[in-house]
């Protein structure tokens, strides 16, 4: 003899058509025999025939014009998304562009006056030199050694070492200073400003899920 | 519809193409009315919460991410919008009428939706009965409930495809179903009894 719970279980799976021939025939036994599970399959079954045989109705003939007008009517997020990707991807190529040529020219224009500087350094100190030996040779020939003119020699030199180190400060200052082991200037400010507003939009991009 | 039409039409529609969500959503517009239809018995209320169903299925339609069938994706938002409008209803409703009051002034419309035309006359009655009265019960079904048999039950969607809709897997799928049916019928008891006493 099944149970009761075994047999409301069953119910179920006669109702979907999924109960096997044995099992079948056990449930219909059991319901014979047993009053509860009786009515409770003649329930079942009543409320399974009505729903069974609900017939579908109609559209209303209004429907569809008025889900498309309403459609129409509202904001158009997906329009508005589609905006904002592609003043997103607009933005991105204008900052690369402008951030990107700016920087790259600064770049060139501190790199090229950074070798004019170091030339001209160069051509000075190699005039200086050119004296001093145009002296010494003079005094070579002449023979004639002098040593208040050997002072003014020694001088010479320091006064060109101070000159070359003034140089190098006027330069540090005013293309940059040595930190942390990166040399930054106005062009690599302008390169650090931009990358961070383009990693900005990218950020915008990704959360648009774009 | 092939899936992968479907596909182009879902792509195009999301890319603001009125016409490609049209041709996607035809298809589902009356099954969506009728499920609702179901769910309200009654045609303002279905109307207006199927609309409902379409307009999210529109505005979310970017946010469908082809990870599911797209008629799976499209009943889930039906049934969680049918939720939760009958859910303001009902809250609305016990502010002004009461169940009863509103199912005895739809009980003709109700009973013309499962007319019989092999029955006898006596039949006929104790069948509108018989609808009448599970109508009534279904009224009293909780709300997920309800949507459940809505599914399995009137449109004889597959477990598997419920479990699909519900996000859950078969055994919870159809032990929920077991437990709406079986409250269907404890209602549909309790009221015999009160009529018997």
């Amino acid at each position: 003899m099944m149970e009761c719970i075994k047999a409301r279980e069953w119910i179920h799976l006669h109702m979907d058509r999924s109960l096997d021939h044995s099992n079948e025939a056990l449930l219909m036994a059991h319901i014979e025999d047993c009053d509860i599970c009786r009515r409770d399959y003649e329930i079942l079954m009543s409320i399974h025939q009505v729903l069974q045989s609900t017939d579908e109705v109609d559209l209303p003939s209004d429907f569809h014009e008025t889900l498309m007008k309403s459609i129409k009517k509202r904001p158009k997020k997906r329009q508005n998304i589609l905006f904002l990707k592609q003043l997103n991807i607009a933005a991105v190529i204008v900052f690369v562009l402008v951030f990107g040529l700016i920087g790259i020219n600064n770049l060139n224009q501190n790199k090229s006056f950074n070798n004019d500087e170091v030339s001209e350094e160069m051509l000075s100190m190699s005039a200086i030199t050119e004296e001093n030996s145009e002296m010494n040779v003079a005094m070579d020939a002449t023979e004639f050694e002098d040593a208040s003119l050997s002072r003014a020699s020694n001088e010479n030199e320091r006064s060109q070492k101070a000159t070359s180190d003034s140089l190098l400060l006027e330069v540090d200052h005013q293309y940059g200073n040595d930190l942390l082991g990166v040399r930054y200037d106005e062009g690599w400010i302008i390169v650090m400003v931009g990358g961070i507003l383009i990693i900005g939009l990218l950020i915008g991009y990704i959360k648009l899920k774009l | 519809m092939s899936d992968k039409s479907e596909q182009k039409l879902i792509n195009n529609a999301v890319n603001g193409d009125s016409k490609a969500f049209e041709k996607l959503i035809l298809p589902y517009e009356k099954k969506v009315y009728n499920i609702a239809m179901q769910m309200f018995k009654n045609e303002q209320d279905a109307y207006d919460a199927s609309q409902e169903v379409l307009i999210k299925v529109y505005n979310n339609l970017d946010k469908f991410k082809f990870e599911s069938a797209f008629s799976t994706w499209l009943h889930r938002l039906a049934m969680n919008t049918c939720i939760d409008e009958y859910r303001k209803r009902k809250r609305h409703l016990e502010h002004t009428t009461t169940m009863e009051v509103r199912v005895g002034l739809e009980d003709e419309s109700i009973t013309r939706q499962f007319i019989d035309h092999n029955l006898t006359p006596e039949q006929e009655v104790l069948k509108n009965e018989t609808v009448l009265e599970v109508h009534d019960a279904m009224n009293q079904l909780k709300e997920d409930q309800k949507i459940l048999i809505i599914y399995r039950d009137i449109y004889g969607y597959s477990y598997d495809e419920i479990a699909k809709i519900l996000e859950c897997n078969l055994g919870t799928t159809k032990s929920r179903i077991s437990r709406a049916r079986q409250a269907l019928k404890d209602i549909i008891i309790k009221k015999r009894e009160q009529t018997a006493s």
